[in-house]
């Protein structure tokens, strides 16, 4: 059985797209872009920035479904550039702590159709 | 416990890996791309619709032969060459997601898949 999960307090689905899906004990999450969900807009081209608005909204989603950043067991970054890999880093360690962190996969993508740098997605416990 | 399906009727794996594992209550499908099973390779259209068809055509065939189906994906990472397909990829993947509560979804720009004229590439999980 799956669930979806739909929440105001992040960007509504760019497509035929769940925000999150429920499913046999796991979260798992849509890709997560630096849009602020109340404006709908991306409102800084600061990596930092951006990196910490989609870390939010992944937040807002893990917690609509249940769950939280702490339950996290599988990330992915993708950077339009891999050059801000330690900016994204900064944000990201104010974000994930503990003990045992996700494990995290962070890989360069082409072009984005706006200004996004940063993109998430990720698997959590339920 | 984990078992592996390259079942005839979908592309076969081009490399160690194969095309679905079932695990723990999940099934997991590789990448696939727009190949025409008759000759092995891409399918002569250069269209992102034709193309984004015959891709989840495969990923839809491999999920029956688990006996699971696509409305059981819950995620999926679509991979585009040049991301101003995005419209047309997204009006097709509709035709086969349109049912409640559909799978999430990532998709990036990958600007060199294998394969010069391969547009896209699909990836994901489903739930047993």
């Amino acid at each position: 059985m799956k669930k979806a999960v739909l929440t105001n307090l992040a960007p509504k689905p760019a497509g035929p797209y769940s925000q999150a899906i429920v499913a046999n004990g796991f979260v798992f999450v849509a890709g997560q872009i630096p849009n602020d969900p109340a404006t709908g807009k991306i409102e800084s081209d600061d990596l930092a920035a951006q990196t910490e608005r989609t870390l939010e909204n992944v937040k807002a989603i893990l917690e609509a479904a249940g769950s939280s950043l702490d339950k996290l067991v599988k990330v992915n970054v993708y950077l339009t550039d891999i050059r801000d890999f330690k900016a994204m880093n900064e944000v990201y360690a104010r974000y994930i702590k503990g003990d045992a962190p996700p494990v995290r996969t962070t890989i360069e993508m082409g072009a984005c159709r706006d200004a996004r740098k940063i993109e998430i997605d990720c698997v959590a416990l339920a | 416990m984990k078992r592996a399906l390259n079942p005839p009727n979908a592309p076969k794996p081009i490399g160690p890996y194969s095309s679905v594992v079932v695990a723990n209550g999940f099934i997991f499908v590789a990448g696939q791309g727009p190949v025409d099973l008759a000759t092995g390779n891409l399918i002569e259209s250069d269209s992102i619709e034709d193309q984004t068809r015959a891709t989840l055509t495969h990923v839809r065939t491999l999920l029956e032969a688990t006996g699971s189906s696509l409305e059981q994906v819950v995620q999926v990472r679509v991979f585009l060459k040049e991301i101003d397909d995005f419209g047309g990829m997204n009006a097709v993947y509709k035709e086969f997601f349109n049912h409640p509560a559909p799978p999430v979804r990532t998709t990036i720009e990958a600007p060199n898949l294998y394969g010069k004229r391969m547009k896209i590439e699909i990836e994901c999980v489903a739930a047993v």
